[in-house]
């Protein structure tokens, strides 16, 4: 039995459809419920969908053996697991935005973020000293209401940056869904994985 | 013979058994090392964290957060060479941005003596370890002198390696791909880079695919010198369980030559890692080559901790009964329960298999 962690939300739909795709589908996956765990004894997999952010968490622990998880997140918080495979969907960029007209004095910078340990890393090799402001969501709010000078965020299409009246100064990472794995698991299910692997490198 | 222990206790014995037989002693760490050694290696520490304190001369120290440097520190550099093997509590983080835990570690330490010898006996003990703490488990291993010539020959400079080699433990060939534009590296440099890293599986059809790429002289030499460990742990009969796999490339300030990680399917990390380490003797000033491995038993606390369904074999119920009747009775039971526990009254939660009962008051 295979255990797959993939992202709940529309992420994971279209991951789950790309599976789905190399015959790794599972029909009660279908239903419209609420159930978290999905399994298929005869293809001998089962899905977990889980928080997106909590996917390399599961995988690392082995309470899954593979996941798909954005390259943000593995940058932030650095699990000690395996990058198998570029799946080239759910792309987006991590930015440096502030509010149209702001202006940089060069000083120290308050930055709004999810990604606390992606942006100190990029600041400092930028040699810029800022204090972070760690924000679970609605990070575009902190520039506005002069909670914080920028904000390092993902950004997708730019819509809501737009509609806040705020804009990219500079792109700093790429981003898009990755296929982790397990690093013990890995060795004894290589075989299946390594296959999965293959056909989906084929639909990409 | 201690096979009533719980499975946690056993595993230390057996492996002593299985050093002791190749001839290795006990080293028993009984001194602190001063704090600046750690500090100065800190990056041969795979923990972030160690607890200090000052010793009575006011110098600070640290308490053991690792065993090898300890010997490296305090092994004569003789021409004789030195087998031990320790069993101490270390203490560190369990994980990052976790907090202090006294952890059990063993290892094993082989000091001088030949190289190729000394790298066929430490891998055969390793996979040994292994074999005794779970029937299923395989012995990844790589070569640290067969990535530095690759990287020497794929023209990766010193200051990019640190990432390149990031990539390869992760085994992402897109990020090869990625890295290899960044460097402008030549596309028979990026696509050999991405061939070889993707070699992994049984150790012999590994080697194999790889005397396509014995491309210098560094990369000949060290597939032949992991052909020369395939076959010597082969007249043990373990060659099965050796795998080829870059992904267990170690940090080459300290490690050189055949690097290594052993996994079990119950745990989720390695539990086994080691590998030649003369680079670190060489920052210690010592003249000698040494390989070794340590086993983290920490990672297999929650795999032995598997909950018995009983408590206890017998539970022995005395009540009013003198203590020489209670003793008599467990004298002429012992060798029929696994285990006796003997209560005055029912205890509430012990779950036993069997109960007898001799109180005074039952028996009248």
């Amino acid at each position: 039995m295979l255990n797959i962690a993939l992202p709940k939300g529309r992420l994971g739909d279209k991951i789950y459809s790309l599976f789905s795709d190399v015959g790794l589908g599972c029909p009660s996956m279908n239903e419209d419920n609420r159930k978290l765990i999905f399994e298929s004894s005869e293809k001998e997999i089962r899905y977990l969908l889980v928080k997106p952010s909590d996917v390399a968490i599961y995988v690392e622990h082995g309470a899954a053996d593979i996941g798909v998880v954005g390259r943000d997140i593995l940058l932030e918080t650095k699990p000690d697991v395996y990058e198998l495979l570029d799946l080239k969907i759910g792309k987006c960029s991590l930015a440096v935005a502030a509010k149209n007209g702001w202006i940089d004095d060069g000083g120290s910078l308050r930055v709004a973020t999810k990604y606390p340990n992606v942006a100190q890393s990029y600041f400092s090799s930028q040699n810029r000293q800022i204090e972070i402001i760690k924000l679970n969501g609605s990070i575009e709010l902190a520039p506005i209401l002069g909670l914080s000078d920028v904000i390092f965020d993902i950004v997708e299409t730019g819509t809501t940056l737009r509609e806040n009246d705020l804009s990219v100064i500079t792109t700093v990472i790429h981003s898009s869904a990755r296929l982790i794995a397990n690093k013990s698991r890995y060795q004894f299910k290589s075989a299946f994985i390594d296959n999965i692997c293959r056909e989906l490198e084929q639909r990409i | 013979m201690f096979s009533n222990l719980p499975a946690k206790e056993q595993l230390p014995l057996k492996l002593r058994a299985v050093y002791e037989l190749y001839g290795y002693k006990k080293y028993n760490m009984d001194k602190f090392e001063p704090y600046d050694m750690y500090l100065e290696n800190k990056s041969f520490l795979k923990y972030e964290g160690i607890i200090t304190f000052t010793n009575t001369n006011g110098r600070l120290m640290a308490l053991k957060p690792d065993v090898t440097m300890s010997i490296v520190k305090n092994t004569s550099d003789s021409s004789e060479s030195n087998k031990l093997y320790y069993n101490e509590n270390v203490f560190r983080r369990q994980q990052a941005g976790g907090e202090f835990c006294e952890i059990n570690q063993m290892g094993l330490e082989f000091i001088g003596g030949d190289d190729n010898y000394s790298e066929a006996e430490v891998t055969l003990l390793a996979l040994r370890s292994l074999e005794a703490i779970d029937n299923e488990y395989v012995l990844n291993i790589a070569h640290m002198g067969y990535i530095s010539s690759l990287l020497d020959y794929c023209g990766v400079e010193n200051r990019n390696r640190e990432k390149c080699l990031r990539l390869i433990k992760q085994k992402n060939t897109h990020g090869i791909n990625d890295f290899a534009s960044e460097l402008k590296l030549e596309n028979t440099a990026k696509d050999t880079l991405k061939a070889v890293i993707t070699i992994s599986g049984g150790l012999y059809s590994c080697i194999e695919k790889l005397s396509a790429f014995a491309l210098n002289k560094g990369m000949t030499e060290a597939i032949d010198e992991m052909k020369g460990l395939y076959n010597a742990v082969k007249e043990a009969g373990l060659e099965s369980k050796l795998q080829l796999d870059f992904s267990v490339v170690n940090d080459p300030d300290y490690y050189n030559g055949i690097v290594f990680q052993g996994f079990i399917p119950s745990t989720p990390r390695a539990v086994l890692s080691g590998g030649r380490y003369d680079n670190l003797m060489r920052r210690f000033g010592k003249e000698q080559n040494a390989i070794g491995f340590a086993l983290y038993l920490g990672e297999l606390d929650r795999v032995f901790r598997k909950t018995d369904e009983y408590d206890t074999d017998l539970l022995l119920l005395y009540g009013n009964a003198g203590a020489d009747r209670v003793v008599k009775e467990v004298e002429r039971l012992k060798n029929s329960y696994e285990s006796i526990r003997a209560e005055k009254t029912l205890p509430v939660g012990i779950r036993a298999r069997n109960i007898i009962n001799i109180s005074e008051s039952e028996v009248n």
